[in-house]
């Protein structure tokens, strides 16, 4: 009867442990939508707002760019957006700025398809031109590496240790016959 | 509980208990071991984090470790309250003291995982400062927070009057308190100068010296604040064994030392323990008497925070600090304070209850 009760509540725990990867597997989301960020929001530069969303990893980099003007507007049609990028390591790797010209992909966005190439600080120097005025800005962004895959039994052995662990914990206790709770005594 | 719950369980419907129940430390060693798994599995996650950035996928490895030892700890309390249920305890009274609180926030926790995933749909991953402030996360800091104060809790309810703990009795809280230590760095990451930002060092230094103070400083007195609140909790009812804060502070380095990789933190709060034990010994603070207690409030900080810029001087870590005289020696007596207003509330008198001041009023009547 003991052994019973015990088997059941062991079962009990090793299935709430072993329904983890499939709960968190189930949030099947659009993984590239996630990924995509607000890397900045309305940064000025000289009559204009700069809006950065995008995806920053090593050689998989997108960044939209959105211009506004002062006043909230979109700036208008006309105006042309350059962009220098340089990995803050520049001067130790001895490398240049390499400058890309954007044309808008609609309205006031642009989209920016970077060659970063490495992880780490990297500074975008845009310059902005056109009828709403001019602007100029210096903003850093950090890029990331994309993480290794990791190894099958790293995520297993995550799962499988708590699990062990109560289920080894209670079998020696229920072997011990060690009690797990008393009475408060008056 | 296995063995007596079977005895609890066999034969016909039992009578109603209405007794309260205390967990033994096999039940709080249980708890305290997954709890550490926890906060490991969270310290990875932040490691991970810092190393390379927003999450990347959605089934994120870094996360397994930490969701399953809290859904243990969930299945543990659950198991524990129905058996007690069907062995003729109340609901309300069917969890031992110090657990019942932190069954819920299982249960929170694992709401906040489902928010935290709803919020990655519709606004991407957390990026840096982000993750630490993003509401589903503060949702579970906080329940990360009471799970892991349970076995403490535990402790306190089953506490003896005024006698030492024996280090068997302390030894699942050397565990259960650095955890707890943990789960209050985690949302203050960005603040905290031991084991994060040291703005006092030529190599952190900012562009405005007004902004180096504020920043170190301000992180001095929060990760003060945060450090001293839990210690003095602890040490305001129990007794602890002697080298017991070592201990506690040896364990934190090493928790958090997952996500830093910097043996400097080891070093630093392993001083800082056996300062504070010293300190403990000569002291003796203890919420009976509050002037001790407010003593050590006070003095605490100021070895914590002398070790911490004697250490960067030793060793001129990161180029050394830039930090004037009167800016450094000034921010270690304030922090001084902020550990001493802390034991001040803590060692207020406790204000008397309805039903307290009822029973005091009859009294007098007789």
């Amino acid at each position: 009867m003991k052994i019973s009760r015990l088997l059941v509540a062991l079962a009990l725990i090793v299935l709430v442990g072993l329904s983890v990867p499939g709960v968190v597997s189930a949030q099947a989301e659009d993984e590239s939508r996630a990924l995509y960020e607000n890397i900045t929001n309305n940064y000025p530069a000289g009559a204009y707002f700069v809006t950065i969303n995008g995806k920053r990893f090593v050689n998989e980099s997108v960044l939209d760019i959105t211009l506004t003007t002062k006043d909230g507007k979109p700036a208008p049609a006309g105006t042309s957006l350059a962009v220098e990028t340089l990995p803050a390591s520049a001067t130790k790797d001895n490398r240049t700025a390499r400058t890309y010209e954007l044309q808008p992909t609609g309205g006031n966005s642009y989209r920016l398809t970077p060659d970063f190439d490495a992880a780490g600080r990297w500074n975008l120097k845009l310059n902005i031109a056109g009828p709403a005025g001019t602007g100029q800005t210096d903003l850093g962004i950090r890029v990331y590496p994309r993480r290794p895959e990791a190894p099958f039994w790293f995520g297993w052995t995550q799962i499988l240790l708590p699990v062990v662990l109560v289920g080894g914990l209670l079998a020696v206790y229920q072997w011990r016959r060690v009690k797990l709770i008393q009475p408060v005594a008056n | 509980m296995l063995t007596q719950m079977s005895r609890f369980v066999v034969g016909t419907v039992p009578a109603k208990r209405t007794e309260k129940i205390h967990s033994t430390l096999g039940f709080d060693w249980i708890y305290t071991l997954l709890g550490v798994l926890a906060i490991v599995g969270i310290w990875l996650d932040v490691w991970s984090h810092t190393s390379f950035g927003p999450d990347q996928t959605v089934f994120n490895e870094y996360h397994l470790l930490f969701y399953t030892s809290v859904a243990m700890q969930g299945a543990l309390l659950f198991y524990t309250l129905v058996m007690n249920m069907r062995a003729g305890y109340g609901w309300q009274n069917a969890l031992p003291l110090g657990y019942g609180l932190s069954f819920l926030a299982t249960l929170t926790f694992g709401a906040a995982g489902g928010l935290d995933l709803i919020g990655h749909a519709l606004f991407g991953f957390e990026t840096g400062f982000e993750a630490l402030i993003s509401p589903s996360h503060n949702l579970l800091f906080a329940s990360i927070f009471i799970i892991s104060v349970a076995p403490v809790r535990a402790a306190l309810f089953r506490r003896k009057a005024d006698k030492k703990l024996s280090w068997r009795a302390f030894l699942p809280l050397t565990l259960a308190v650095p955890s707890l230590l943990s789960t209050i760095s985690f949302p203050l990451l960005s603040y905290t100068i031991i084991g994060g930002s040291s703005w006092a060092v030529q190599a952190a230094r900012t562009s405005s010296d007004q902004q180096g103070y504020s920043l170190g400083i301000m992180g001095m007195f929060i990760q003060t604040a945060a450090t001293l609140a839990i210690l003095l909790w602890v040490i305001r009812t129990l007794r602890l064994p002697l080298g017991g804060l070592t201990a506690i502070m040896v364990v934190y380095s090493l928790q958090t030392v997952v996500a830093s990789r910097s043996i400097h933190t080891i070093i630093l709060w392993a001083l800082i323990g056996v300062a504070f034990d010293i300190a403990y010994q000569i002291i003796k603070p203890h919420a009976s008497d509050p002037l001790r207690f407010r003593v050590f409030g006070f003095v605490a900080p100021l070895i914590m925070w002398l070790l911490y810029y004697g250490y960067l001087i030793v060793t001129n870590f990161g180029g050394g600090i830039w930090y004037t005289y009167y800016v450094w020696l000034g921010s270690i007596v304030q922090a001084g304070v902020v550990g001493l207003a802390i034991a001040y509330f803590l060692s207020l008198p406790c204000l008397p209850t309805a039903q307290t001041a009822e029973r005091s009023v009859r009294d007098e009547n007789q």
